[in-house]
């Protein structure tokens, strides 16, 4: 299972360095700023415009509900990282390396499993959305593995961890629902709607 | 252009006004907008989004660590929350000086 984790992270990363193009959109995109914030601005669309929807507090409800997801996945993350530490792949063997080092944990992605969950409940939203963010997701979790900072199990345990952030987040949902209309209702009297 | 903080926050603010504007255009309820025109806030909004993203990934090197003057993930979080927060804040206000320009 590791060498096959290996050997599709070596043919990823050896797509790298053939063309200057190519390479820049994808430290573009593995950036850690691009794509978490353009993901941030749908939100901040959904938030503005969900008087739209059949129920006037559903989309911020969906907003808080992508925030409350991002938090657990990224929990989740950090226990995981307690317990097992992986080394970046650039550390272990010979890579074309396109981006800076980080000294964390290569597994699970913290990337992949804040973003997908930051995304998941966009879907009860509107689906361009969701397609458009899920996108971004895949696009970066992709560039990530050709700049060589993470092996594709990395990032797929990010994608399987937002998964369950998500269900678990619904399942709250019930019990957490006077917090966000106190979240929605502060908002309100801050003018942020 | 600045520091890392100043300029990430320009970025979120111009993009989050952008973001705001095009809102204002779908929106069924009311959302103050700068223009009437849709034309023009159509404009308006992509000429603050290229500005917002060019300014902060152009201008200088972005891919850095956090601990080499990069921001941490939640520094990033506080800083493009403060910018919509502010962005919205502006926006209103924006319309309160226009009203009182035209009165």
């Amino acid at each position: 299972m590791l060498e096959v984790d290996r050997g599709l992270f070596r043919y990823i990363n050896s797509l790298s360095g053939r063309n200057d193009l190519l390479d820049s959109i994808f430290s573009m995109a593995a950036n850690d700023y691009l794509i978490p914030v353009s993901i941030g601005l749908i939100l901040v669309y959904i938030w503005l415009t969900s008087n739209k929807s059949r129920d006037s507090k559903r989309g911020k409800n969906n907003v808080v509900l992508c925030v409350c997801t991002m938090f657990i996945a990224s929990a989740v993350v950090f226990i995981c990282n307690l317990f097992y530490f992986r080394e970046r792949p650039f550390t272990l063997s010979e890579v074309n390396l396109l981006f800076y080092m980080p000294t964390d944990s290569s597994f699970p992605s913290n990337t992949a499993a804040g973003l997908v969950g930051l995304s998941m409940p966009i879907l009860f939203e509107r689906k361009t959305l969701f397609a458009l963010a899920l996108l971004g997701c895949i696009l970066i979790c992709f560039a990530r593995i050709y700049v060589g900072i993470h092996y594709p199990s990395d990032v797929l345990a990010g994608f399987l961890i937002a998964l369950g952030s998500f269900v678990l987040c619904i399942k709250l949902v019930p019990l957490a629902q006077p917090l966000i209309d106190w979240i929605i209702d502060l908002s309100d009297r801050l003018k942020l709607t | 252009m600045f520091n890392f903080y100043v300029d990430y926050y320009l970025a979120c603010f111009l993009a989050s006004y952008a973001v705001i504007q095009i809102a204002s255009l779908t929106a069924t309820h009311m959302i103050p907008r700068l223009f009437q025109g849709v034309s023009k806030t159509v404009f308006l909004s992509l000429l603050l989004l290229i500005m917002g993203f060019s300014c902060f990934f152009l201008t200088e090197d972005r891919n850095i660590n956090d601990y080499a003057g990069g921001l941490d993930a939640n520094q990033q979080a506080i800083l493009f929350s403060f910018a919509i927060a502010s962005s919205l804040w502006v926006n209103r206000l924006g319309i309160i000086i226009k009203g009182v320009i035209k009165n």
